[in-house]
């Protein structure tokens, strides 16, 4: 992949824009799955995607050829996604707010046990974390879902935010500590 | 002992905590509580699945993009011919750790030889001085020697025959012509006696442009300007010696290449 990735690149330099196709048809889906993680919604993560793509082709003269793409291309679609989630800020704030509401938290289910209850508080357990994600900031919300859900290391978060480890550690634990809180109504003692 | 705080059981969970921490784990109840808790919790926190995106999805996102992609201009290097083996060394340049190192070769590269140059840029004078005291064989610059000589000869021959046919009734409007061209003179023939000492050239040469050194110094230097008695005086002086006739001979042999005073060191710095 990575061989045919330099091929290809150097075709596209050299004026064969179309070969940037298959750039795009191996790599789409990936960027797809983590856009849509980052920013909770089909319409965004495509967009995220079809931005990434231009950004990476525009700024394809400045790849270096020993790298790999892929990586290359990932990075680019999470500060896509970190841009779009940081845009709608605003918008973000208000939906938290409602869903803030006392009322909502009141659903208490016992943790202790599997079964039809257990899969009940799964849903619900899902439901809330995803109100709960809107909760975090671009970064906290960029860093945990790297971290948590697509097994990034420390350096490559870092290194796709910009941002030092140290910092990386800190934004996830942020991540987890405001999650856990707005998770724990869902939860009574057994 | 203090118990680990939230944070560090957090990085313990991901797998970024020190060693020391799961140590304390082992070892502390109340922490191990809480991380046994806290792992329960991360457990719980799904993996948000992105719905299909379903089949055509990359050519979707190809079709969205490609339209507004202008193609990159083909730029083949001036070395090769055709070919993908031809586009590799552009898109080697292209690179911008060696696009930097090329510019900061090439900036070397030129002050490198803007220093060499400048260095040979002063050598003629330095060959020239070598030549005057290591070579042998005068033919090369010979020619150059004999034309600057004979124009000496030339001139000093003319200013001789003006000496000698001068009016001394009107010695007062020619003065000033002969006192300067004797200055403008001296000066030469003083550095044509200089290297025909040097070189050891004809003794008939250095004997005239003694002779002639003499005469010109007189007629430059003369207390209160050249009048009618002085340039009476200089003529007989002149004539006398022969001086007028050493020269002309001594053209003339430079002329006709028969003397060796086309040495190239007489005149040659004239």
């Amino acid at each position: 992949m990575g061989g045919n990735d330099q091929e290809t690149i150097r075709a596209v330099l050299s004026g064969d824009k179309e070969a940037y196709g298959s750039l795009v048809a191996a790599h789409s889906r990936l960027l797809y799955r983590v856009a849509y993680r980052i920013t909770g919604n089909e319409a965004d993560a495509d967009e995220v995607v079809q931005d990434a793509f231009v950004r990476a082709y525009r700024k394809l003269e400045t790849f270096e050829s020993r790298a790999n793409f892929g990586t290359w291309i990932y990075r680019i679609a999470v500060r896509c996604a970190l841009d779009k989630v940081a845009g709608r800020k605003g918008e973000d704030a208000s939906r938290v707010a409602e869903a803030a509401d006392p009322e909502q938290d009141e659903v208490q289910l016992a943790d202790a046990s599997a079964g039809p209850d257990r899969l009940l508080l799964s849903g619900e357990i899902a439901a809330l974390q995803q109100s709960a994600m809107h909760c975090l900031t671009p970064t906290e919300r960029t860093a945990f879902v790297m971290r948590h859900m697509e097994d990034r290391s420390t350096d490559e978060i870092g290194e796709a935010l910009g941002i030092k480890p140290n910092a990386v550690k800190q934004a996830v634990f942020r991540a987890v500590h405001k999650l856990r809180r707005r998770l724990a109504p869902l939860r009574v003692q057994a | 002992m203090n118990h680990l705080s939230e944070e560090e059981l957090v990085n313990h969970v991901y797998g970024d905590g020190a060693d020391a921490i799961g140590t304390h784990i082992d070892e502390c109840a109340p922490c191990a509580q809480a991380y046994a808790e806290l792992q329960r919790d991360v457990a719980e926190l799904r993996c948000i699945e992105p719905p299909e995106p379903g089949e055509g999805y990359e050519a979707h996102v190809w079709n969205a993009i490609r339209y507004g992609l202008p193609a990159y201009r083909p730029r083949r290097p001036w070395f090769s011919t055709s070919g993908s083996a031809a586009l590799w060394p552009l898109s080697w340049f292209a690179q911008p750790v060696v696009r930097r190192v090329s510019y900061a070769a090439l900036c070397a590269a030129l002050t490198a030889g803007a220093f060499y140059a400048g260095r040979h840029w002063d050598r003629p004078g330095a060959r020239t001085e070598t030549a005057n005291t290591k070579l042998a064989t005068p033919q090369p610059r010979q020619p150059i020697v004999v034309v600057v000589l004979g124009d000496h000869l030339d001139r000093s021959e003319r200013l001789l025959v003006e000496l000698k046919h001068a009016d001394v009734e009107s010695a007062d409007s020619i003065a000033a012509p002969l006192r300067d061209e004797a200055r403008s003179l001296l000066a030469a023939n003083s550095v044509c006696r200089k290297n025909a000492e040097q070189e050891g050239s004809d003794p008939a040469l250095k004997s005239a442009l003694d002779h002639l050194d003499h005469l010109l110094n007189e007629m430059a230097n003369q207390p209160g300007g050249l009048n009618a008695d002085s340039i009476a005086k200089l003529r007989q002086e002149m004539e006398s010696d022969g001086l007028l006739f050493e020269v002309r001979v001594l053209r003339s042999r430079v002329r006709n290449g028969h003397t060796l005073i086309g040495n190239r060191s007489t005149g040659g710095t004239v």
